[in-house]
């Protein structure tokens, strides 16, 4: 689809940058004001059948680079490996030429029936080993490595034996995946769980995180118990801005995602967004200086 | 211990029933809140997105049936329907047939076909049209040869029938239209066609001749087998102004591959 004309796309975005999720109602005006954001990152199944939404990304690739983001993959089901779904992958990949591929640190389907959610794993040895071989057999079908991102919780495991902030290191070190490390789900993971997400930061080892998420979540409250929902419908919060600041300040500048995927506000609100992240970088690198 | 994959199906049973959710509960960590309520904020994630994947496919059936109902529909055949596949866009085929199976649509018996037509847009709208056939591959062939011919349907086109208005009342309740949203059932049904034209879906209301022409072609009919279901159907119904039409717009394709070939 890309003409000869086609503006050279770089591979990787530069470590500073910015992007943004890119949900479909945006698309349009995305194209007419090319904000200044970086990249763009989109949800993966979207893309799938390469109908009507892949012409528009594809006229969306030829001005910045694409990062594909899966949610249906079901990295860590027991079930065999969809093969079906890592083709179409595949070929969505082979089409966009994406400067990430990313997955969730969970699994959403067992016996053929899919709940279409993340749900956690149980953080055992068997789950580690497990998923080394699962996220090892997904990166030599596609030929790429991918990034595998923490997930935000709701339940933890009694089985669980490793902290998951360990567990995300240890796959990412013995299956050479990359961390798409998510800040706000670490922090909404911590409150629910009441572990301290700077903790979390620290276990991680620096040069493993390759791509970082920003969102929203919204509080709930069940049973006098107050419960953070991963919601991606309003601006990120403070607290996990600071979280972010101390991300940055361990990781050192790494490309940034704003997602917003429910009650989407206009475009500008994500690019706002997404030049905050940006600003906390450039702070980074001038103390560094 | 229970090992990884008892565990995962424990927790699927554990969302799918509150039966299932007691025997789980115990290996989720309380932690300040019990099991059975961590595993309720799953199940509503989980039956929140298949609702939501189902709004967006069908905002029509919506609108006819009301929200309210539409939620409470979307919920039933989230438990009676599992969904299948990781991409979520491939949720929902059933959804018309599920529909008639309702005692409360019976007033609205143009459910059914009014889902299956959002069904045929919704694939449609996610597919990748084949290149369109090049007449001048026709051109090539001896005219004996012609009845023989075969084609296939555009993988982006659907050819849907319905007894009734489905394509005016799929019109009528689109959010740009402008007047009330009325159409009258006395005016009839006919064969419908869907089909992707670059970044544009066209959809039309075929004479029930063509239709039953182009569906004994993507059947697999030869030209001439077709024609005469076409005619057995419509004596009246014109071959030549239809093939060319449909296969200017993309929809007839050689069948077997892009090339016209007997």
């Amino acid at each position: 689809m890309s003409g000869s004309a086609t503006v050279k796309i770089p591979t990787r975005p530069i470590p500073a940058s910015v992007g943004i999720g890119l949900r479909a109602p945006h698309t349009q005006n995305f194209l007419e004001t090319r904000p200044a954001v970086d990249w763009v990152e989109v949800h993966s199944e979207n893309y799938f059948g390469h109908g009507i939404p892949l012409d528009h990304l594809l006229e969306v690739r030829q001005h910045c680079p694409v990062s594909l983001h899966g949610v249906g993959l079901s990295v860590g089901s027991t079930d065999a490996l969809d093969t079906d779904h890592l083709a179409r992958l595949k070929a969505l990949v082979g089409r966009v030429e994406p400067v990430f591929v990313s997955e969730h640190l969970s699994w959403s389907s067992v016996g053929g029936r899919y709940l279409n959610d993340l749900l956690p794993m149980p953080y055992t040895e068997e789950a580690l080993a497990y998923l080394v071989g699962r996220v090892a057999e997904i990166q030599d079908r596609l030929g790429q490595r991918i990034l595998i991102e923490n997930i935000s919780s709701y339940l933890q495991l009694v089985q669980s034996s490793i902290p998951e902030w360990d567990f995300l290191a240890e796959l990412a070190r013995l299956s050479g995946c990359g961390v798409l490390l998510d800040i706000n789900n670490v922090y909404v993971s911590a409150a629910n769980h009441g572990f301290d997400p700077y903790a979390y930061l620290q276990a991680v080892p620096v040069g493993a995180v390759e791509e970082m998420h920003l969102a929203g979540f919204t509080r709930k409250r069940v049973e006098g118990q107050e419960i953070l929902i991963d919601t991606h419908n309003r601006p990120v919060h403070p607290r996990v801005w600071a979280l972010y600041r101390a991300a940055v300040q361990r990781f050192g500048p790494t490309p940034t995602l704003i997602e917003w995927d429910a009650d989407l506000p206009p475009l500008e609100v994500l690019v706002e967004e997404a030049a905050r992240a940006r600003v906390v970088m450039e702070v980074r690198d001038a103390r560094a200086a | 211990m229970p090992g990884l994959r008892e565990i995962q199906v424990g927790f699927a049973e554990a969302l799918a029933g509150e039966r299932a959710a007691e025997h789980f509960a115990p290996w989720i960590r309380a932690n300040g809140l019990d099991g059975a309520r961590r595993l309720r904020i799953y199940r509503n994630n989980s039956v929140a997105t298949l609702s939501a994947a189902l709004e967006a496919v069908f905002p029509v059936v919506r609108r006819l049936v009301g929200e309210a109902f539409f939620a409470s529909v979307a919920r039933a055949y989230v438990r009676a329907c599992p969904s299948l596949s990781g991409d979520i866009h491939r949720y929902g085929d059933g959804l018309g047939a599920f529909l008639g199976t309702l005692p409360g649509t019976a007033d609205h018996p143009y459910l059914v076909d009014v889902a299956t037509l959002e069904w045929a847009y919704h694939e449609v709208f996610h597919t990748e049209p084949r290149t369109a056939l090049d007449l001048t591959n026709l051109q090539g062939l001896s005219e004996d040869s012609y009845p023989e011919l075969r084609f296939a349907l555009q993988p982006a086109a659907r050819l849907l029938a319905s007894e009734y208005p489905v394509l005016r009342i799929w019109q009528v309740n689109q959010p740009s239209w402008p007047g009330e949203p009325c159409v009258d059932l006395s005016e009839g049904g006919g064969p419908v066609l869907v089909v992707r034209c670059g970044r544009e879906i066209e959809m039309e209301t075929l004479p029930w001749g063509e239709g039953a022409w182009l569906q004994a072609l993507h059947r697999g009919s030869s030209l001439v087998a077709a024609l005469e279901r076409g005619l057995a159907v419509d004596p009246t119904f014109d071959l030549g102004p239809a093939l060319a039409r449909r296969i200017a717009q993309g929809v007839l394709l050689a069948r077997g591959g892009t090339n016209a070939h007997a």
